[in-house]
């Protein structure tokens, strides 16, 4: 297996210059490569002027060069180029190469997608992880391990934002935009990325770049504004001897804590239920609509009012109700040890004229409520050059991922839209229990003579018989082409072909509630014979769905690098074209068996009535066809300019185009731009910190990049669909015309400092900037006359202005024996909105931060609540109307909305960190690491939850707090919980849940994770072993808060449901 | 080198400029920018927006229905005060965004159909195009101006706010409250311009049609209180359709008149199909109980008492609707409301046999027919017409149709003042309060500055 056989060549040849003729000057030389390597390596050795040319053999050149001086170049594909000035013969020359693996194993480079550039030739705001700054963290999805790493990037976890633009919860630098899309752009080798990032095997990635200023970003122009993460998978490089690589892990996470936070006991939830009965709250339900369910304690009570059973028995089935909690029932049969397991292997190499790396990658995991996953990555990629001037690369990734849901997750059992806290799924005995969702059991179990099936709902048992499979399968193919016309002149074509497909399969068995219920609800009874038609057929019913995603893209591009003198001008400049279409497809089985496999024909086309309620409806039908095909084309180009090493400039623009559906022509064509400049102060001559700083560097870039939601238009749009009932095509408008719709505009400013301590003992980056979005999307409300689907519209209304600081700083504590490094990261973030054209700007209303709400000088996400009066005397929560208390809910939200009065309402401040960051310490001892990783958010707030009474009354909705709650005259000194209010006085409620009472501090230190990894073998010690490494790792993550401001005991990052379980992963990782 | 920036530049530039076809692709296959007549056609058969969601407010309003102290109990106190005929703040997600958003298609169908142009060849189509939207628009103007402006008082109506009136679907143009005079030009000019571009017979009846437009010019002219013109129409309406279900036993009745839900939807005796929007939700079956004198007017051989009603709570509740819903109320034109217009009118016109035929044979279809349906006779005019307005509303019930009679009726001296009970406390609606012209939503006051009733 060992095939890595380094040489260290050594050659000592002694070469008699030949003095023999006197015009031409012949020249000896000998390459070596830095470190060793293979010796059979050619370089070409040309002389510039004379431009005679020759190659090396064994690693030895002989060249005639007529007239001096002259320099020459040495150049092979993998390495470095060399330049080295001859004025005379001196002897053998020794030359050394470097190659660019080296190079690239050495400093961090930067991949915009477009171009690798070196962190000294970029003026923009980037950040780029290697391998080791991957393997951090442990997880199948790549884009999660750059959490708590990465400066200037936030998560935004747990909560439940509602955003379907913001499907990676992650923002780089704050926000752009108020309305428009919110994820990062993601690039995969180069092209766009649009597939299920959890494809991406983190394993395959080398380096991901995050792209932040618009500098950096604007080369991707028009769906940039929020940022760039450029994700870049492994290659092989030439002249890199075979390597196999092997990684395997498995990570376990705990049962998630359903009790983290308190719970309304189950005895008062039947105490109110008992109240709401002996008030005649059910009766309604129980005259108007017999069959409706009742929750179990109703239908103790019931039975008991009817005097059909005795006191006794009724007390003794509440006090189990009373004793059972529903949280025990979920733990104890929903949720386990969730394991997850992650194979990878891979071979990489490369020889003069190609390279390789081929990799496969096996994940499989079992989460916490018992859903399955399984995935197979494979990866090929080849680079061959057939000549020196000709490469030709082409790669093939390939993810099949599957997946099987699991047990009924936490808070999912209704009983007529209530919610009981002391449902318990099974008897003493192990049995399954019944739960009746939907229609009384006393009901169903007598209606059409025991004619029906079965129509009860059995937690224990249905997710057993409905299930849901996905299958999801994707290729990438691409295929580059790259012409090295002259040196430092390139033309390069790239092609990618992209094919995801997915298929869900939904089968609810004929066991499942879900095809019993719909059986019997479309049974029809006829009253005289007793006979019952069954309109559903018998058997399961299967929801089948079918996606896949398309996309090509073909790139051209030429690439310019001369260097003349203290001169160096480089500038790309390209066209790239992309269509991207996705088709879906859905369809329903009614009478479906698995086996044999069989289905029935069914009429969707009539209406039947529901045997309970009588309404009339037809059958869903799930059939979806849809057909969607995005096109885009772009032009771009990007310069530098660098004088003398020490002042850079650089230049990027792009324009795009794109089949946006109802967009104008103008407004097809985007214009994008930035500018930057560098300068390397350290080089000056007058620089005089040598001692102390002997590097630094100032940069400043300004630029525009943009923000294209796809679904705006200026013309109305209707879609079309064919209604059941008269079997007509209808169309319907959903985007209302508007003709001065433009895309919206960010532009960005960042200054950077970077610096470096001699040894590098202490370095870092610190960078300024501001952030200004004009011509935002902004949602209004208007004359609703004029249309009336929506109540507001879309304009570009808005602006909005960022500002910030990121800060990254590397110390190097301790560096011999133990080495202690620590980095700091801080980021600080404010976007405020600056304008916003509409009346509803102007006005001081709550807002929960959970989505923007934008009021002129606040901050984007603000928390916004009502001012709290405390309770008075008879518990009722108080605001303040015209600076008195009051209760008048309605007036005090008159007065905040209407009014633009804020004197009853408190900016408490923004919902997302002001400031946050993490701190790393890192600790090497001989073979031992250990990485420790902090978070920390500060300055922020969110609003904790808060009972109310109308959802408790009228969804039967418990909260931990009713245990808290004013109940006689004199506890509105002792408590801040608003009354029992039976009768829902208007905006009670929901002033009690937005007034500031109910504000809390989110501000709170975490502990990321902690990694501890063991080299076991390393090549150096142990020559006799195949290993040229073996290491051992462990891996702790969600360990839980440290520190919080809050004494509510809420995790600012899960204010709603139980926290993220904590994970241990083992793995190990060779090399050999 | 110099040769080679060259060619490539030149090959971006032709690459750029061959992108146009490129991107001319259409980005979504279900979308269309409306603008062939299909187009326009399929704006209009949009069931849901078009035909669903009639204007319900009034009938929250009306007498045919009170709410019990529970139920008053369990719904947020804005709606209680409404129910007792105070104004209440109310916003956006009401009859007034539902119907204009009608209107909005209809505007947006006749601007482009002025754009495609009639020709001989798509003259058909093009005229059902230009019918129907006329007629959508028309017909929720009317209900919205019963709604919300006073009732039509050919003195007054000049300067009687009516409702807004758009003409197009620029959202740029400012609203402004037309008289009501205006308002009721308005809709009889384009029911007559309707009138000569549909067909007698629809495709689906909730498409519109000749016998619809009739339908409505004659509700039009009835609640403006002028029989001969609405006599005038629903005899043509009546020319057209004019079977009614027998009640004993028809394809169109499910099983038995006693079943929860009796009716099929799109039944024989539906002109024009419309449901009721829920609104405040004060009408919704499962709370509304109807008025216990109402409920007692109907003789136990009256098929309509086990049709219409079911027992709820110790009060009734109403099941009789067309919409084949238990909690959706039909507030269309069918044939059994243009008998009772016809008949109405000769009454109002001193035709009284006439009138009395129509009614008998509504009440007929009605009737037991294991028991002998005694034919009602009468002499006089006015007592045929109090027997035909207590049969109307005995038989329209929970259409949307009661306030507007109340109004009308009003004005001629009915003195009905519909009373509320909330909280012991009684709240009456004196005939001449304004509150007849119900209030308009807040936020559109706010916004336009348009004048509040």
């Amino acid at each position: 297996m060992r095939l890595n056989t380094i040489m260290a060549v050594v050659l000592c040849l002694i070469t008699v210059a030949s003095l023999a003729q006197d015009k031409i000057n012949r020249f000896r030389g000998r390459v070596s490569i830095k470190d060793g390597g293979l010796e059979r390596v050619e370089f070409t050795v040309r002389a510039l002027v004379s431009k005679n040319v020759t190659v090396t053999k064994n690693g030895l050149f002989d060249i005639l060069i007529p007239r001096l001086p002259d320099t020459l170049i040495v150049t092979n594909v993998g390495f470095e180029r060399l330049v080295f000035p001859v004025d005379q013969i001196d002897g053998l020359l020794e030359l050394e190469m470097i190659p660019l693996a080296n190079l690239i194993e050495e400093v961090n480079v930067v991949n915009t997608g477009y171009q690798t550039l070196k962190p000294n030739e970029i003026n923009g705001s980037t950040v780029s992880l290697n391998q080791k700054d991957l393997s951090q963290q442990a997880g199948v999805n790549i884009l999660q391990r750059l959490d708590g790493v990465t400066s200037g990037l936030a998560f935004t976890k747990g909560r439940q934002n509602g955003n379907p633009q913001n499907e990676t919860n992650i923002s780089i630098r704050g926000l752009s935009t108020i309305n428009g899309p919110l994820d990062p752009l993601i690039i995969l080798d180069d092209f766009i990325y649009e597939g299920d990032v959890n494809n991406i095997n983190p394993n395959d990635v080398e380096n991901v770049s995050v792209l932040k200023d618009a500098s950096a970003a604007s080369i991707w122009g028009a769906r940039a504004g929020n940022g760039v993460i450029v994700i870049t998978t492994k290659r092989g490089r030439l002249n890199q001897p075979m390597r196999f690589g092997f990684n395997s892990n498995m990570i376990v996470s705990a049962k998630p804590d359903l009790y983290y936070y308190p719970t309304m006991s189950s005895k008062d939830y039947i105490d109110v239920e008992r109240m709401l009965f002996d008030r005649g709250y059910f009766d309604s339900r129980i005259n108007g609509t017999p069959y409706s369910a009742l929750t179990p304690a109703v239908e103790v009570f019931l039975q008991r009012r009817m005097g059909e059973i005795s006191a006794a028995d009724s007390a003794q089935r509440i006090n189990k109700f009373i004793n059972t909690d529903i949280r025990d029932e979920y733990d104890k049969y929903f949720y386990g040890t969730g394991v997850t397991q992650q194979h990878n292997l891979s071979v990489a190499g490369g020889g003069y004229k190609h390279s390789y790396n081929v990799s496969a990658g096996y994940d499989n995991s079992k989460d916490v409520s018992y859903s399955k996953n399984a995935k197979v990555n494979l990866k090929a990629n080849h680079m061959f050059r057939p000549v020196e001037s000709v490469t030709v690369s082409t790669g093939l990734y390939y993810t099949n991922s599957t997946s099987e849901s699991g047990r009924l997750a936490y808070n999912n059992t209704q009983v007529s839209g209530r919610w009981p806290s002391y449902l318990s799924f099974a008897d003493e005995y192990g049995n399954s229990l019944a739960v009746s969702p939907n229609y009384r059991g006393v009901y169903t179990d007598t209606v059409a003579g025991g004619k029906l099936l079965d129509w009860k709902y059995y937690p224990l048992e249905d997710f057993k018989h409905n299930r849901t499979h996905n299958r999801q399968n994707e290729l990438f193919g691409n295929v580059g082409l790259t012409y090295k016309i002259v040196p430092g002149v390139n033309f390069s074509l790239k092609y990618q072909y992209q094919r995801q497909s997915s298929e869900s399969n939904t089968i609810a068995d004929e066991e499942s509630f879900y095809a019993r219920n719909l059986v019997n609800s479309y049974s029809q009874l006829n009253p005289s014979t007793g006979l019952v038609i069954n309109v559903v057929p018998r058997g399961g019913v299967r929801n089948s769905a079918l996606g896949s995603r398309e996309s090509h893209t073909v790139r051209a591009q030429a690439d310019f690098d001369r260097t003349w003198k203290q001169h160096r001008v480089s500038f790309i400049v390209g066209t790239e074209a992309r269509e991207a279409k996705n088709h879906s497809m859905a369809s329903v089985y009614y009478g479906y068996y698995d086996d044999p496999l069989t289905y029935t024909n069914v009429d969707f086309v009539n209406s039947y009535p529901n045997l309970i309620t009588g309404n009339m409806s037809s059958l869903p039908s799930g059939g979806v066809l849809s057909n969607i095909n995005n096109r885009f084309i772009s032009g771009y180009s990007n310069a530098l300019y660098i004088y003398d090493k020490k002042y850079l400039l650089s230049a990027s623009a792009r324009a795009d185009g794109s089949n946006i559906f109802g967009a104008n022509t103008n407004d097809k064509w985007k214009p994008l731009w930035s500018v930057g400049m560098g300068w390397n102060v350290s080089d000056e001559k007058f620089y005089i910190f040598n001692s102390l700083l002997p590097f630094l560097k100032l940069t400043a870039t300004y630029g525009h990049s943009g923000n294209v939601d796809l679904s705006r238009s200026a013309l109305p749009v209707a879609s079309y669909a064919t209604y059941a009932a008269t079997r007509l095509r209808f169309a319907r408008i959903s985007t209302l015309n508007n003709p001065e719709l433009r895309w919206e505009q960010s532009a960005q400013l960042n200054l950077k400092v970077e610096f470096a301590s001699i040894d590098k003992r202490i370095s870092g980056t610190v960078e300024y900037y501001r952030k200004k979005g004009t011509d935002l999307y902004g949602t209004t409300p208007y004359d609703y006359t004029a249309w009336g689907r929506s109540s507001e519209i879309i304009k570009n209304i808005a602006a909005m202005e960022g500002n910030g600081v990121d800060v990254v700083l590397n110390s190097r504590n301790l560096s011999k024996g133990v080495q202690w490094n620590t980095s700091v990261l801080f980021n600080y973030n404010m976007s405020k909105t600056t304008d916003y054209f509409s009346s509803g700007a102007k006005i001081a209303s709550t807002s929960t931060g959970n989505s923007i709400n934008p009021v002129i000088g606040q901050p984007l996400y603000a928390i916004a609540a009502y001012k709290w009066g405390g309770l008075d005397e008879a518990g009722n929560p108080q605001g303040y109307l015209n600076g008195e208390l009051s209760t008048d809910y309605t007036e005090i939200s008159k007065e905040a909305y209407s009014e633009g009065r804020s004197e009853n309402v408190v900016y408490k401040g923004t919902a997302v960190p002001e400031y946050f960051g993490s701190l790393i310490n890192t600790f090497v001892w001989d073979r031992l690491s250990l990485a420790v990783n902090i978070g920390y958010k500060f300055k922020y707030y969110l609003f904790k939850s808060a009972i109310s009474y109308s959802s408790l009354v009228d969804r039967g909705v418990g909260h931990a707090d009713y245990a808290k709650r004013w109940r006689q005259a004199g506890d509105e000194f002792l408590t801040d919980v608003s009354s029992f209010d039976f009768s829902s006085v208007s905006g009670r409620d929901a002033f009690y849940a937005t007034s500031d009472v109910n504000v809390v501090r989110g501000d709170h230190v975490r502990l990321n994770y902690i990694n501890i990894s063991y080299d076991v073998l390393i090549k150096k010690n142990t020559k006799s072993l195949p290993f040229e490494r073996l290491q051992l790792y462990a891996i702790a993550s969600n360990l839980g808060i440290l520190w919080r401001a809050n004494n509510a005991n809420v995790d600012p990052d899960y204010p709603s449901t139980y926290p993220q379980s904590r994970t241990i992963a083992l793995g190990v990782r060779s090399s050999f | 080198m110099r040769n080679i920036c060259v060619i490539l530049c030149l090959g971006i530039l032709l690459g750029t400029l061959s992108c146009e076809k490129f991107l001319e692709e259409k980005s979504d296959k279900s979308l269309v920018t409306p603008s062939s007549i299909e187009d326009l056609q399929a704006l209009l058969d949009d069931a849901v927006t078009m035909n669903t969601s009639t204007p319900g407010f009034m009938e929250s309003m009306a007498d045919d229905i009170f709410l019990t102290p529970s139920t008053l109990a369990s719904i947020a106190s804005g709606y209680s005060l409404i129910y007792s005929y105070n104004p209440e703040y109310y916003s956006y997600g009401n009859d007034w965004s539902k119907s204009y958003q009608v209107v909005y298609n209809a505007n947006l169908c006749l601007e482009r159909l002025e754009d495609i142009g009639r020709s001989m060849v798509n003259k058909s189509s093009w005229d059902n195009v230009r019918g129907t939207a006329l007629f959508f628009r028309s017909y929720y103007y009317l209900l919205l101006a019963w709604q919300h402006a006073k009732v039509y008082d050919e003195s007054t109506a000049g300067h009687d706010l009516g409702v807004v009136l758009r003409t197009g679907s620029d959202f740029n143009v400012k609203s402004v409250r037309s008289s009501v005079r205006e308002t009721y030009e308005q809709i009889i000019g384009d029911l007559k311009d309707a009138s000569l571009c549909l067909p007698d017979h629809p495709q689906h009846v909730m498409r519109p049609s000749k016998a619809a437009v009739y339908g409505l010019l004659a509700r039009t002219y009835l609640s403006m209180s002028i029989p001969d013109s609405a006599l005038k129409y629903v005899d043509r309406a009546l020319a057209i359709k004019n079977k009614l279900m027998d009640y004993n036993v028809d394809s169109d009745i499910n099983g038995s008149i006693g079943n929860t839900v009796p009716f099929k939807k799109f039944n024989k005796e539906i002109v024009f199909y419309t449901e009721m929007f829920a609104g405040f939700g004060l009408h919704r079956p499962a709370r509304a109980k109807i008025d216990t004198l109402l409920y007692a007017s109907y003789d136990d051989n009256d098929l309509r008492k086990a049709g219409f009603f079911r027992a709820n709570s110790g009060y009734h509740q109403f099941k009789g609707s067309y919409a084949a819903d238990a909690n959706i109320f039909f507030s269309g034109i069918a044939v059994d409301e243009l008998y009772l217009i016809r008949a109405e009118c000769n009454a109002r016109l001193g035709n009284v046999e006439r009138a009395m035929s129509d009614l008998n044979s509504l009440l007929k279809s009605r009737w037991n027919n294991k028991v002998n349906y005694v034919h009602l006779q009468v002499t006089t005019a006015q007592v045929a017409l109090e027997l035909i307005l207590r049969e109307r509303r005995k038989e329209l019930l929970m259409r949307g149709l009661r306030w507007i009679d109340i109004k009308r009726l009003n004005k001629e001296g009915a003195g009905i003042s519909p009373t509320r009970i909330v909280d012991g406390k009684i709240f009456q609606l004196e005939p001449n309060d304004k509150f007849y012209a119900l209030p308009l939503p807040d936020d559109i006051i706010r916004i336009t500055g348009i004048e509040q009733n």
